[in-house]
């Protein structure tokens, strides 16, 4: 998840606004990024005790995705909450992640891609 | 070229549609079960058709969709105009909420996968894997319709520095 590098521009009660603004920029995707890492430690050391790798394997695949779930499930709570207060939220002007730019557009296809080679190649 | 893109994503709705039929009446029928227990990984086709056909499907829905919003900008000055911003806000927030929905329907889909490989029963791959085997040129249309679907959305705008 990325991080707004200017602060989202919203309309309102300048209180309201700042408490808008700092649901918005609670760091969420670290605590997700986190929970995964967690995660990934505790598949690998199941695996070692027993459990099948594909199941374990596709275990840190759910928590990824219910992690995803959860990012886009908080952003929508503080749309909504800042849509109710009269407040627009916009997308920040651009993200602090220190990589060339025209790349972004195609990381997520790109991801997508390595998916279908993994899930062909790789996967039981 | 936008009746065109407008054609083909009709008509790749209504393949998916029939796609979705076939595998319905198939599945209740137990003599259209043509594939081993487990279906067969490598089938008569190499993998790499299958990598192939989803890569096209995927680059082709990029090519053929019109890009309404290209830079992040543009996408924040729609919500700042004053006549139109009520609008923007609810197409906004129908868009997350969507999101929100399929990552929810992912996410049962995963855990179900993920259930199924521990319980030793057949995962969502295997009926993939099982129609792969059994009708083999259907599923690749079926791959290649959900990657040109995929393909129409997965781009994001451009960022600036």
């Amino acid at each position: 998840m990325t991080q707004a590098t200017d602060r989202p521009r919203s309309e309102g009660a300048p209180a309201e606004r700042r408490s808008v603004e700092h649901l918005q920029a609670l760091p969420v995707g670290w605590a997700a990024i986190l929970l995964l890492l967690a995660t990934i430690v505790l598949a690998f050391v199941a695996s070692r005790r027993g459990l099948d790798p594909a199941a374990a394997a596709f275990a840190v695949v759910a928590v990824l995705v219910g992690m995803l779930l959860g990012i886009a499930s908080w952003d929508f709570s503080v749309t909504f909450l800042a849509r109710r207060r009269g407040q627009t939220l916009r997308l920040p002007h651009t993200i602090t992640l220190d990589i060339p730019r025209w790349i972004v557009p195609y990381m997520t296809p790109v991801a997508f891609v390595g998916g279908i080679l993994l899930g062909h190649l790789i996967w039981h | 070229m936008d009746w065109l893109s407008i054609v083909l994503l009709s008509a790749a709705v209504l393949c998916l549609g029939i796609a979705l039929y076939w595998i319905w009446t198939a599945a209740g029928q137990p003599s259209a079960s043509g594939c081993h227990n487990p279906p067969h990984k490598v089938i008569r086709e190499s993998q790499y058709v299958g990598i192939a056909i989803s890569i096209a499907g995927l680059v082709a829905g990029r090519v053929i969709a019109r890009p309404v919003i290209t830079l992040r900008s543009e996408l924040n000055a729609r919500l700042a105009l004053p006549h139109e911003h009520q609008r923007h806000m609810r197409y906004a927030l129908l868009t997350q909420a969507v999101l929100t929905g399929a990552l929810l329907f992912i996410s049962f889909l995963v855990a179900f996968e993920s259930l199924t490989l521990w319980r030793g029963v057949w995962p969502i791959t295997y009926y993939t894997r099982c129609a792969a085997e059994a009708a083999t040129w259907q599923t690749y249309i079926g791959a290649f319709v959900l990657c040109f679907l995929i393909g129409r959305w997965l781009w994001l705008p451009k960022t600036p520095k």
